[in-house]
């Protein structure tokens, strides 16, 4: 959804920093580490003012647009971009946590070369012309030069191509999480070697197949906002969105309801419901034939069987399919897949195709990230081709093979047959070791490049900082290597291949402007529209899948289910505090990657929450720790990525267990990805360990934490049910009731009173937010130690409760974001000794740190328990300390803090308003957490102020404050309460 | 025993301040290396951060605060014993009164430490008093802490001038009863004391007056005390009772820590004629009376979480005896409900080892009593997703232990340097020497002759 | 009490609180009424001798209790209204909370004030009577009479009739016999 659309002023804003940012890198020559304040600005850099670059961020295939908000030259924070058609001005928790990893302490300074594992530091000259010799030397007859880099799209995948061919290397562009299948199917079933763009915003019926929206599919922000704008009950169509498969993921948790179905069982689900819509659909009648002729077989008793859903629910969901307009359904993030991983997608498309959605909602010619990439078989022909000696040299670029590959012993027996291994990365990884050179990476904010997944809209990456040392961006690196092989190139680095080809663009679409400044523009505007084109027409080409239905037999061991997690993802995110200490959603653990077994199994095998288990599996066992889910299925278990690092930088290293080594290298013979979901595993109880988790009690209690409504109610407008059990009566909703039952006068808030609605049916629990605000404020990571006692110091959290427990649905997760209500009659001022905590006249609790004594009553007398106490001295290693915002006080020890309503973005605002002598603009100020939330779910505004929005949702039935009721705080901050949608009442 | 007389007093008085044995010096470099311990550890935490306690969200007040609330308490029976028995005209306290307002001041002393320890910027914590800074920043009077600084400091000095006054007659005694150094220095302590009738008159005026004023102050401290729980707004903690329920306490542990050293003193010190059972026993009996209200304020608790129909107040009361912190609750209600009631038993009030045993389990119970109310409640609030534990770190550990180490220090040299029974005091209580008949005259005289046949 | 360079009298020691008091009442009737008497004990028999007027330590108490209340009225009252922070929604002038300052300070004015006044009143710190005895603050009571030269013998001989334990003249010129 628009935050804030793009005014003029923004626009020319971001231009001219357009304008100046190619300059940049050029004119400050200090390295990063030494800017200061300046006395004498530089150019285009104002003291005390915040420049915005806009870019794009590099930390998923989704390329969402960022501004990038710098103070005095140095990069302090990532926003989404409003411009970019993708992001939409939001952005996800690892986007937010970007900035981290450009500050890594654990960043290579220089190249190295040497013998694999003992290689010595040098110049980056001496560095280049070493690997051209090495290269020119090892040309040896059969052996060839291989390239194995991530997915590159636009310039980036032109230039490798081009590099490639000149080398007469094997190109691989390699990425663990994609979807090959679903490319594969595609090719089967409609002749488009890609993978499609999904559109959601186009569809009034949601059927999701174990889709992860907020996570990792295709492209989180994105999916969540268009979900959000369909879905959350404050806007208006409120479409269907139903759930159905074995891990209750993120998503299946917002979902109107989540059905689980056995482990690769989409494939039965889809043909079973096809062959249910089959009749009903607006195919032509010959097609209509040919399918049935082999659909028939899969009635929904067949389909119940196999997939352990009841018939009368799937009779249920083919009935709401038939009635929506435009269903739509998600094809599984691909870890979910089993052996028949493309079959089960073709079967999935077949099904779409069959809705009509295909070419609607799922539509192709889009050249998507995840279309340009090649699958795992490519890897491992590498891999063998290594291994036989038949590579000469290897250039890895920004690529981890030996973590992210499942065998990690024949990449290492492969690598060490390979005479020249080029490793190009940012900092330390498991491949580094068996590198002969070792090249240091830019950051992606410290590169040039665009970067393409949709047809109308090319964004460009720009570098806001000059590399603190002597690392290049990857494409420089190779360009420097093929200079010093003294081969002729059209230009010197890669910031002029980038220009040659945005001329190219430029000739294409408009000439009658000059390239320079269309491609100021582009920076400025974040990007590039291009005309859309029609989606290309669809047609059938195969009218039969052949599906080996086989029914899993019964078996006591558990199948292993490994997934990309919202925090770590890949494990790219893994050497960031930020996202170590950031609770994942659902199991509210940091600083590990536990195995999430359901509640049932756990009985079974006598675990607890915290015990270390043994983990076998097909590819091999880890130790790891148990975190029991509630409602999860019984025959699986789930584990994330990005864990069991070694050498990866000191936050990523020995934090959780490395997924990959469970599983083996088992590519589909189809679609030649890996299958992810291969094995099932056996768990050992190895001991008593400790969860490192936030979460006290995971349950309400009965307490009106966090009530719902169910729709048909909400649709009549009743709010929710604040009672208490025990029969304390709940009072008439409101502040009107407040006031009555005040013993006070209360205070009059003259100009603004601050305030924040929650809307509990947006927030998707994705914690952006908490990143966000972290970001903003200053907030320190503690560190694994700290988390026991409960020294965590986010001044935001998302509050995950169990609801519903006895609901025949199972347990519901439901989030509620707590930060400090601000409330008007705050307990924890009084009890303050030294007026370190009063109440401002704008309706802000402050806490003022210098005054603070640090006696802690206020934290203790919080009903919200928000207020975080500096229990040591906070450390930003290395350049992290480089990130910290100017505008926030960094808090010393024995201070007690919280959550401001970001307080210096309100005064700056204010103070804009009043030198341009105006009011200010209902809803201009926007908070941290705000402007990240990619469904919207959070509002901030001034309640005094009738036309903001907060002032009008904080009047909306479904609105209620926390333990307001019992407690008359009167809190400045509302929840929207959260809307059940069961669509099966007569099951649920 | 021979009887008691001015010069047997007065003798008595001067035998327990005789050079002490090698003993008593082993037992005073012990409770040294116990401060030692005590302040490396806070110096430990100042340096490292408050992070080297258990503390931590949502747990933020643990050891500190509960044995600060203790010594408090410990504090009470001193002022109790002194100046509401003396306005009560309780014969029975004039030879232990001494000993008791001593407990008083250094259990306040100790006391005081600790809101100084529990505090994140000790550097700062001047903030809290009320003085003029050029930019008129003054404390909150609203905040209970600013309450509890202001009655403990009131307290502390009253208590203070209370215990100097009642030594003057007796520092004239040991001036004009020694000589060398220790003269000189009674000779100043004394500050000319010499009985005369005027001296006498204005000297009981003021006693008097000062014990009306300690006696509304006791209570007010301790309430005060209770309040930094009750003004909160947490479950378990906001309750009206918790004033006198908390007095009580504080006079519960008082009464115990005083037989807990008086028991052995009276023994060490042959003080047995002038300390007997007889005041024992009196103590005991007070015990029971104490603890029966302290228990009663105990049921009184879960009556009102049930009657009030408060699912908050009553999930906390009903976790105390069940969850995470159930041992801390029983050892709480065993010790301090119920061990005291063997005081009934006659044998109980006679047998001082038993007194002694029950003394110590009823300090162990109070100690208790205030960590279950602080940690308990403090663990299970609002927001169950919230909630936390606390365990007690080594450096609070050492600090705790560190305190009684303290404590006793500054008994011991006390018992050896001042008079630690009330010599002057004693003496009044005798029947005044006569020349005809030693049969007592005075209705004064009369009633204590009394009192003594039918205590023994 | 100053104490004249010349002063001269004469001091008995008694050891039973009756004959004191006989002896005391004596020296009254024959006209002597420069005297102080020294007790180790306050006993009631003694009172008559305290003169009939009550201690001013009272008053003083009083005074000092009103200064400390209206001083933390003044102070809680006026501290808070400088910077008028609102804390909790309460009023800048939370009356219920200022009371508990004002009694602790109440308390803790009139107890310095009553301290003070007893040391003052009493006489305290001061010198020593030429007449004291350390005994006095033991086991026996004393009286000294303040006289002139000519007039000793006869006290003396006065008060060895009231069977004073032993007597002695000021300035002494003998030991007293213990």
């Amino acid at each position: 959804m628009m935050k804030n659309p793009i005014d003029r002023r923004t626009f020319l804003k971001w231009m001219g920093v357009g304008g100046t940012a190619g300059l940049l890198p050029a004119c400050t020559d200090a390295p990063v580490r030494h800017l200061y304040a300046y006395l004498s600005p530089a150019a285009g850099v104002v003291p005390g003012v915040a420049n915005w670059y806009s870019s794009t961020c590099r930390d998923c295939p989704a390329g969402c647009g960022v501004l990038v908000k710098t103070r005095e030259g140095r990069p302090i924070k990532l926003e989404g971009h409003p411009a970019s058609p993708i992001n939409r001005g939001a952005l996800c928790l690892r986007g937010q946590s970007a900035i981290q990893a450009l500050y890594d302490p654990d960043r290579y300074p220089d190249p190295r070369i040497g013998r694999p594992g003992h290689t010595k530091k040098t110049t980056p000259e001496k560095a280049q012309k070493y690997v051209a010799e090495s290269i020119l030397g090892q040309i040896k007859p059969g052996a060839r030069m291989a390239l194995l880099t991530g997915g590159q799209t636009a310039t980036s995948r032109w230039f490798y191509s081009e590099m490639a061919a000149r080398w007469g290397a094997k190109w691989i562009a390699y990425e663990p999480i994609q979807f090959s299948a679903l490319k594969r199917a595609s090719q089967n079933l409609f002749g488009f070697d890609e993978v499609p763009r999904v559109d959601l915003s186009k569809a009034d019926f949601i059927l999701n197949l174990g889709a992860d929206l907020f996570e990792s599919w295709l492209s989180p922000v994105e999916h969540a906002g268009q979900l959000a704008q369909k879905h959350g009950f404050a806007h208006q169509e409120r479409i269907g969105f139903v759930c159905m498969s074995p891990r209750k993921d993120l998503t299946a948790a917002s979902a109107d309801c989540w059905i689980s179905v056995r482990p690769s069982s989409f494939g039965i689900l889809a043909l079973g419901l096809a062959n249910q819509l089959l009749d009903r659909s607006g195919l032509n009648d010959e097609t209509k034939s040919l399918l049935a002729g082999w659909l028939r077989p899969f009635t929904l008793e067949k389909v119940s069987l196999q997939t352990g859903c009841a018939a009368d629910i799937l009779m249920k969901i083919s009935e709401k399919l038939i009635a929506a307009k435009m269903p739509l359904v998600l094809p599984p993030n691909e870890c979910l897949l089993g052996e028949q991983a493309s079959k089960e997608q073709e079967a999935i498309l077949l099904l779409n195709y069959i809705l009509g959605s295909v070419g609607r909602s799922v539509v192709y010619g889009q050249n998507t990230f995840y279309s340009q990439l090649d699958p795992a078989r490519e890897v491992a022909n590498l891999l063998q081709a290594g291994t036989d000696g038949e590579i000469s040299t290897l250039v890895i670029v920004k690529r981890d093979p030996v973590y992210e590959w499942p065998d990690a012993g024949a990449v290492k027996k492969a690598l060490e047959k390979i005479p020249l291994v080029v490793l190009i990365s940012e900092g330390p990884n498991e491949t580094s070791p068996y590198a002969h050179v070792v090249l240091p990476a830019t950051h992606a904010l410290e590169a040039w490049g665009d970067f393409q997944t949709r047809a109308d809209w090319i964004s460009v990456q720009q570098p806001v900082v000059k590399p603190p040392a002597r690392q290049k961006q990857p494409e420089d690196w190779l360009i420097g290597i093929s200079r010093s092989m003294a081969e002729p190139l059209a230009w010197m680095d890669y910031r002029q291949v980038l220009a040659q080809q945005w001329v190219g663009l430029q000739q294409q679409l408009d000439q009658n402007q000059s390239s320079t400044d269309f491609f100021k523009q582009a920076l400025a505007g974040g990007g590039l529209k291009l005309e859309h084109e029609e989606h290309p027409q669809v047609e059938l080409m195969k009218a039969e899948l052949r599906f080996e239905s086989k029914t899993t037999q019964a078996d006591a061991h558990p199948w292993l289910l490994v997934y990309p997690s919202a925090r770590l993802y890949d494990g790219c995110t893994a050497n960031r505090p930020w996202i170590q200490e950031v609770p994942d959603a659902l199991t509210q653990v940091v600083w590990d990657t536990p195995i999430e077994i359901s509640s049932e199994l756990a009985a079974g095998l006598l675990f607890q929450d915290g015990d270390r288990v043994k983990v076998a599996g097909a590819g091999g066992n880890l130790e790891a720790t148990v975190r029991v889910m509630p409602g999860a299925r019984h025959d699986v278990v789930a584990f994330p990525l990005g864990g069991g690092k070694k050498i990866s930088g000191r936050f990523a290293s020995g934090r959780g267990g490395r997924a990959w080594s469970l599983l083996r290298p088992m590519l589909d013979p189809d679609g030649g990805g890996l299958v992810m979901l291969q094995t099932r595993i056996s768990l050992v109880r190895a001991g008593r360990g400790s969860l490192l988790t936030v979460e006290g009690d995971p349950t309400t209690h009965g307490r009106p934490i966090v009530p719902a409504v169910d729709l048909k109610d909400a649709l009549k407008g009743r709010g929710p049910d604040l009672g208490m059990p025990g029969g304390h009566a709940p009072a008439p909703a409101g502040a009107k009731k407040s006031a009555m039952r005040s013993f006070y006068t209360t205070h009059e808030y003259p100009k603004h009173k601050w305030g924040m609605v929650v809307d509990l049916d947006l927030c998707t629990g994705c914690s952006a937010c908490v990143l966000a605000c972290q970001a903003e404020n200053n907030i320190a990571t503690v560190g694994p130690k700290q988390i026991r006692p409960g020294r965590e110091m986010h001044w935001m959290r998302i509050e995950r409760y169990w609801t519903e427990l006895d609901s025949p649905m199972g347990p519901q997760a439901r989030f509620i974001p707590i930060m400090c209500q601000h409330c008007d009659n705050a307990p924890c001022e009084p009890v303050c000794p030294v007026f370190a905590s009063y109440h401002t006249k704008d309706g802000l609790n402050a806490q003022v740190y210098n005054r603070c004594i640090g006696t802690r009553y206020c934290a203790n007398n919080c009903p919200y328990k928000v207020r975080r106490f500096n229990w040591t001295r906070h450390r930003w290693p290395g350049a992290l300390r480089m990130q910290l915002n100017p505008d926030v006080t960094v808090r010393t020890p024995g201070v007690m803090e919280k959550c401001t309503f970001c307080i210096q973005r309100i005064r700056e605002k204010m103070n804009l308003a009043s030198h341009e002598n105006r009011d200010l603009k209902s809803d201009e100020i926007v908070l941290a957490c705000v402007q990240t939330c990619p469904t919207g779910a959070l509002q901030f505004g001034d309640l005094n102020r009738p036309d903001s929005k907060v002032s009008r949702m904080a009047k909306d039935f479904r609105a209620y404050r926390l333990l307001d009721d019992y407690l008359n705080t009167k809190p400045a901050v509302s929840y929207l309460c959260k809307v059940n949608r069961n669509p099966f009442p007569l099951l649920g | 025993m021979q009887p008691q007389s001015y010069a047997s007093i007065t003798r008595d008085t001067l035998e327990t301040l005789k050079r002490p044995r090698r003993t008593y010096w082993l037992v005073i470099l012990i409770l040294l290396a116990l401060c030692l311990a005590f302040f490396a550890a806070w110096g430990y935490q100042i340096h490292q951060g408050m992070g080297v306690t258990g503390l931590g969200n949502p747990v933020g007040w643990g050891t500190y605060i509960t044995t600060m609330v203790f010594w408090i308490g410990i504090a009470h029976a001193g002022t109790l014993i002194s100046a509401i028995l003396l306005l009560l005209r309780a014969r029975w306290r004039t030879s232990i009164y001494r000993i008791s307002e001593a407990v008083t001041i250094f259990a306040l002393a100790t006391a005081g430490m600790f809101p100084l320890l529990h505090m994140g910027r000790l550097w700062v914590g001047f903030y809290i008093l009320p003085y003029p800074s050029d930019r008129q920043l003054w404390p909150n009077f609203q905040s209970p802490l600013v309450w509890d600084v202001l009655a403990i400091s009131t307290y502390l000095t009253v208590s203070l001038m209370f215990f100097l006054i009642g030594l003057i007659p007796d520092f004239a005694i040991l001036r004009d009863n020694s000589r060398g150094m220790k003269k000189k220095i009674m000779t100043v302590l004394a500050m000319g004391w010499q009985g005369t009738a005027r001296q006498w008159k204005h000297y009981s005026a003021g006693y008097l007056l000062f014990a009306a004023l300690a006696t509304p102050l006791v209570i007010s401290v301790h309430s005060v005390v209770s309040w930094d729980f009750a003004m909160s707004i947490l479950p378990g903690w906001h309750t009206t009772i918790f004033a006198p329920y908390f007095v009580a306490g504080a006079i519960l542990s008082g009464l115990a820590m005083v037989m807990t050293i008086l028991i052995p003193m009276r023994k060490i010190m042959r003080l047995e004629h002038i300390i007997t059972a007889w005041h024992l026993g009196s103590m005991a009996k007070m015990t029971i009376l104490v603890s029966l209200i302290v228990g009663y304020a105990y049921v009184v608790e879960y009556f009102i979480a049930w009657y009030s129909g408060n699912s908050y107040e009553q999930y906390i009361f009903s976790y105390r005896p069940t969850g995470e912190y159930a041992y801390v609750f029983w050892i709480m209600v065993v010790c301090n409900a119920v061990m005291p009631l063997l005081f009934f038993i006659q044998k109980c009030r006679q047998d001082l080892r038993i007194m002694f045993v029950i003394s110590i389990l009823i300090n162990v119970g109070m100690w208790f009593e205030r960590y279950n109310i602080i940690v308990s409640t403090l663990s299970r609030d609002f927001l169950p997703f919230a909630w936390g534990s606390y365990r007690m770190s080594w450096v609070e550990a050492t600090i705790l232990i560190g305190s009684f180490g303290l404590f006793f220090l500054l008994v011991l040299l006390f018992v050896k340097h001042l008079p630690s029974i009330a010599a002057t005091e004693i003496k009044e209580t005798l029947t005044a020497p006569r020349m005809e008949s030693n049969e007592p005259q005075t209705s004064r005289e009369i009633a204590q002759v009394d009192s003594k046949e039918i205590i023994s | 009490m100053k104490r004249r360079i010349e002063e001269c009298g004469v001091v008995g020691s008694f050891a039973h609180l009756d004959s004191f008091i006989e002896a005391i009442y004596t020296i009254r009737a024959e006209g002597f009424d420069q005297f102080e008497i020294f007790s180790p004990v306050l006993h009631e028999d003694l009172q008559a001798f305290m003169g009939e007027k009550k201690s001013p330590v009272r008053i003083s108490t009083l005074v000092g209790a009103l200064a400390g209340l209206i001083g933390a009225g003044l102070l809680t009252a006026l501290s808070v209204l400088i910077w008028n922070m609102v804390v909790g929604g309460k009023p800048i002038v939370s009356i219920p909370a200022f009371m508990v300052p004002g009694f602790e300070l109440t308390i803790l004015f009139a107890a310095v004030a009553t301290f003070l006044a007893v040391f003052y009143f009493a006489g305290l710190p001061g010198k020593l009577s030429a007449g004291y005895h350390p005994r006095f603050s033991n086991d026996c009571f004393g009286i000294y009479v303040k006289t002139s030269q000519q007039q000793q013998a006869q006290i003396k001989m006065l008060l060895e009739k009231k069977k004073a334990q032993s007597c002695w003249l000021v300035p002494q010129e003998e030991t007293p016999s213990r």
